[in-house]
């Protein structure tokens, strides 16, 4: 139990890392894809019409996918100044009744998102325009990167539950 | 349950969350949430990931990524200790020359990045060090970093002023346009007044004894050339039309890895942690963003604005009275929360009643920015503050630095009343361009 | 229960449309305002307008979904998902919006877009002309498609980038909101768009010249959420379906009114209009026939439409 446990923590933060380097990956992209936009209307005088269509797309991937990775290294900004006033303890207790708030905030992004994704597959949705993207693909960045902050939630608040105990027993 | 005590609870919510240290984006979105689901029950739920998507997914947002990225690409160049370099030898025979200096590197600073804390990091770990060093009051020393590396939100390219344009719909290279002028005259002020310091109180601000020569002038701006190219290079493809503001972010970007490169400044490991921070800051910000759109969208459909809209007419108060308490509610806004999250919240809710006294939602962009501005270096959640901390001495404290930025604020905020008085200062540069 | 007798229905109403597009807004708010009055107080309308809650792009997934109960979404941003839609936006398919209101009124969309709408679960109470695209061009007039050949154009649509293409020049896709800085700094050279667009964004500033062509329209539809529409009395959907009919006829009404006040407004601006001869009409035509094959590839059973508009316009 202990290990498989421990796994799914392994397992997450490797999720986690990746989604940033994915994120990584498409920031590229996008500076490229921009880019080349400009160079080939301004010089070649041949605008695309797909580059504006593709780098929204890559925006919301960019938003979603490294959400995960941003809560690892707690950089999802908050007030903190109340809070460090209480005493260590009464924090941790907060910590986990906050993480878990967040966590069906997530939860829902995921469920409403998916739904949203099945929707548009179902009902053939595409963008409007030459590219004709089916929309599922898009709508899905967004509960694909709310899972794995998700995920992300439930490692923290164990962390945290993990900490709590440990200190009882001290 | 009535709207009004729905509209208690999702803002109630969201303070308390707020408070309780949840990271923003979770406080706006389980508000936003509850407010859904009071509303509309579990039928309306679809809207979060609708309205985060609808609002999310257009191309000026593109812009937030590559400014952030181009900003993270001159932090790491060793630009910014060139311009602090370049400025000081300038104003050197002047009183309080050096934290002049500090004020006008940022300035220029500002000009290259899109977000606030980098300017002041950059900036401050050259300057602060050096005016302790020659005996500058820390306070002074470390303030006028805080405050002036705020300059960044107004200077283009603005992330500020890109949500701004995406959420007030005004177009943001007008805004890009219309900053450049109160940013340096905003600068300008915080000089002048560091100039009073160095006149009046000299121990403050001790006096450059520092020999230099013009040759040493005219070499410091020889090496400061890359940063001059890259704002060239932005704001003049806009202005040409070459790029929209959105593809001048990328212009920007190529331009600063080729400086970068070409300065030798840049290997793999610090291209990967570009790219590592890029991403970090971009995802913090737009997640923020997201939320915020559903929490603007809950409370427009309890019609929140347009009933305080139409309360705030029924009051009959003139102009002046409203726009202060506008004004008001965005600087106790901006002590506890971050610019982005203020822009994001109080635009749906203050625009259209500034719209609907005659003022234009351009004017309102920048002089909401100056405002947001100010909040960056006002306790007790100042990003600026903290990130000076950071790159000040040990021997310097939070509290110095904060009763360091407050005569700055001061100083910042007679410039926001006179951009307020005299809304045609803002707009003049724009009309003029047209 | 005798509660909810008293306690009126509540629709929300949400358009992306600010309330300065006075012919795409107006009628709505009649439409309102007569089912309103007609239901003696049954029915309250909460009117969301500019985007408050949402833009065009998703406005009809939150219609399906069931977030917001009625939209008048602009069939421009339909044609991914009810392709068939799309032939409001076939170049030169009427000469004018009466035209068009007239194959319309003659159930162009019961040859099987409302079918197609209902299976979206949304319900289609009415269907009228928008204003037609003409072009805006900046240092030049256009006066046939030669006009078009080596220029960039900010367009919106598909159909409309397949027009450009095809008579040489470069579109690029913009949204409305980007046209003045990219005319005004010479990103693109001219756009297609309805004359409101111009004056709402205020392109008469950055432009000189307009050819009025006609060139395509959309198609402003009245929806509702199909479990909304299925929860209402009877009563309340006979008054609803003649107040969606009434609207579709004024909108036509007040169209006609602006469009000649709109030409009037440019003028006065300084823009050149050139409102094309029926020779450069047809020259255009010509060119625009592959339009149609190419939109008869993605839409199977097209011609039938084509077909009924030749029979009813
Ligand atoms: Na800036
Ligand atoms: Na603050």
């Amino acid at each position: 139990m202990k290990s498989t446990w421990r796994s799914f923590i392994q397992g997450v933060e490797k999720l986690s890392r990746f989604g940033a380097i994915l994120g990584e990956c498409v920031l590229i992209l996008l500076l490229l894809l921009v880019f080349h936009e400009v160079v080939v209307r301004y010089i070649f005088n041949k605008p695309t019409l797909y580059s504006v269509e593709i780098s929204e797309y890559l925006l919301i991937f960019l938003a979603f996918i490294a959400a995960g990775s941003v809560l690892q290294e707690d950089k999802h900004v908050r007030m903190q100044s109340f809070t460090n006033l209480m005493p260590k303890r009464m924090q941790r207790v907060l910590a986990c009744i906050i993480s878990s708030i967040v966590l069906m905030f997530c939860s829902i992004l995921v469920w409403q998102g998916i739904k949203s994704a099945l929707m548009a597959y179902r009902g053939g949705y595409h963008s409007s325009s030459l590219l004709n993207t089916p929309m599922w693909l898009p709508y899905l960045i967004i509960p694909v990167g709310s899972l794995i902050l998700a995920l992300q939630l439930i490692v923290q608040i164990n962390s945290h539950i993990a900490k709590l105990i440990g200190d009882a027993e001290k | 349950m009535d709207s009004v005590s729905i509209t208690f609870i999702v803002i109630g919510g969201f303070l308390i969350l707020l408070f309780l240290g949840m990271p923003i984006f979770g406080a706006l979105g389980s508000s936003s949430i509850i407010g859904i689901l009071l509303v509309q029950g579990t039928r309306g739920l679809g809207a979060v990931p609708g309205v985060i998507y609808d609002r999310l997914a257009v191309f000026p947002l593109v812009a937030v990524p590559l400014f952030i990225l181009m900003g993270e690409i001159i932090f790491h160049s060793g630009v910014g200790a060139s311009i602090f370099t370049a400025t000081n030898r300038w104003l050197n025979k002047l009183p309080g020359s050096m934290g002049m200096a500090s004020v006008a590197a940022c300035a220029i600073f500002s000009a290259l990045c899109g977000v606030s804390v980098a300017g002041a990091a950059t900036i401050g770990s050259f300057a602060i060090p050096e005016m302790i060093n020659r005996n500058y009051n820390k306070s002074l020393a470390t303030g006028c970093v805080a405050a002036s590396g705020g300059l960044a939100l107004l200077i283009p390219p603005s992330v500020a002023l890109i949500l701004y344009g995406v959420v007030g719909d005004e177009s943001v290279g007008r805004l890009f346009i219309a900053g450049i002028l109160p940013g340096i005259v905003l600068a300008g002020m915080m000089m002048g007044y560091i100039f009073l310091i160095g006149v009046f109180q000299p121990e403050a601000a001790p006096k450059n004894t520092d020999e230099v020569t013009w040759k040493m002038r005219f070499q410091s701006l020889i090496e400061i050339w890359p940063a001059l190219v890259l704002i060239v290079l932005v704001l003049g493809s806009i202005y040409k039309g070459i790029a929209t503001p959105t593809e001048a972010a990328a212009v920007g970007c190529v331009g600063a890895f080729i400086i970068a490169f070409l300065k030798k400044e840049l290997n793999w490991k610090t291209f990967r942690f570009i790219l590592r921070s890029t991403v970090s800051t971009s995802t913090m910000i737009m997640l923020i963003f997201a939320s915020a759109l559903l929490f603007g969208y809950v409370l427009t459909r309890l019609q929140v604005p347009q009933e305080l809209a139409s309360f705030v007419t029924s009051l009959n108060m003139p102009n002046w009275a409203i726009l202060i308490c506008i004004f008001t509610l965005l600087y106790i806004m901006g002590m506890f929360m971050d610019v982005v999250s203020v822009i994001l919240i109080s635009t749906p809710i203050f625009l259209p009643i500034v719209l609907d006294m005659g003022y234009s939602s351009l004017w309102f962009g920048i002089v909401m920015a100056i405002a947001c501005e100010i909040g960056t270096e006002t306790p007790p959640v100042g990003l600026n503050l903290f990130v000076i901390k950071g790159v000040s001495p040990p021997s310097v404290s939070l509290m110095d630095v904060i009763r360091g930025s407050i005569p700055f604020a001061i100083v910042e905020t007679l410039g926001l009343i006179i951009f307020i008085a005299f809304p045609d200062l803002v707009l003049w540069l724009p009309n003029l361009l047209q | 229960e005798s509660h909810a007798k008293d306690k009126p229905i509540e629709i929300v109403f949400s358009t992306y449309m600010p309330t300065s597009y006075g012919y795409l807004v107006q009628p709505l708010q009649e439409f309102m305002a007569q089912v309103e009055k007609e239901t003696a107080g049954k029915v309250k309308f909460k009117f969301f307008h500019s985007g408050q809650l949402y833009k065009g792009k998703e406005e009809f997934a939150a219609l399906e979904r069931g977030e917001i109960d009625m939209a008048a979404p602009n069939d421009l941003y339909l044609t991914g998902i009810v392709p068939e839609t799309g032939i409001s936006n076939l170049p030169f398919m009427w000469t004018t919006p009466r035209s068009m209101q007239k194959s319309l009124d003659a159930g162009l969309w019961s040859l099987g877009i409302k079918e197609k709408f209902a299976k979206h679960n949304v319900v289609v109470l009415g269907a009228a002309a928008g204003g037609p695209y003409q072009i805006y061009a900046k240092g030049f007039q256009v006066t046939g498609p030669d006009g078009i050949k080596g220029k960039k154009w900010g367009v919106s649509g598909s159909t409309a980038s397949k027009a450009i293409e095809l008579m040489g020049g470069s579109p690029t896709t913009m949204s409305s909101g980007e046209l003045y800085l990219a005319l005004q700094r010479g990103t693109i050279d001219g756009c297609t768009r309805p004359l409101i667009t111009g004056l709402g964004r205020k392109l008469y500033e950055v432009v000189d010249n307009i050819s009025v062509t006609n060139m395509a329209y959309f198609t402003c539809v009245l929806a509702i959420n199909k479990e909304k529409w299925d929860s209402l009395p009877k009563d309340v959907q006979e008054i609803m379906l003649k107040a969606g009919k009434q609207r579709d006829r004024r909108q036509l009404e007040i169209l006609e009114a602006f469009m000649t006040d709109a030409i009037k407004k440019y003028m006065d601006k300084g823009v050149k209009v050139h409102t094309a001869a029926s020779k450069e009409l047809a020259e255009f035509k010509k060119k625009m026939i592959p339009v149609q094959k190419w939109w008869l590839t993605k839409v199977k059973d097209g011609q039938k439409y084509i077909d009924f508009i030749a029979a009813h316009h």
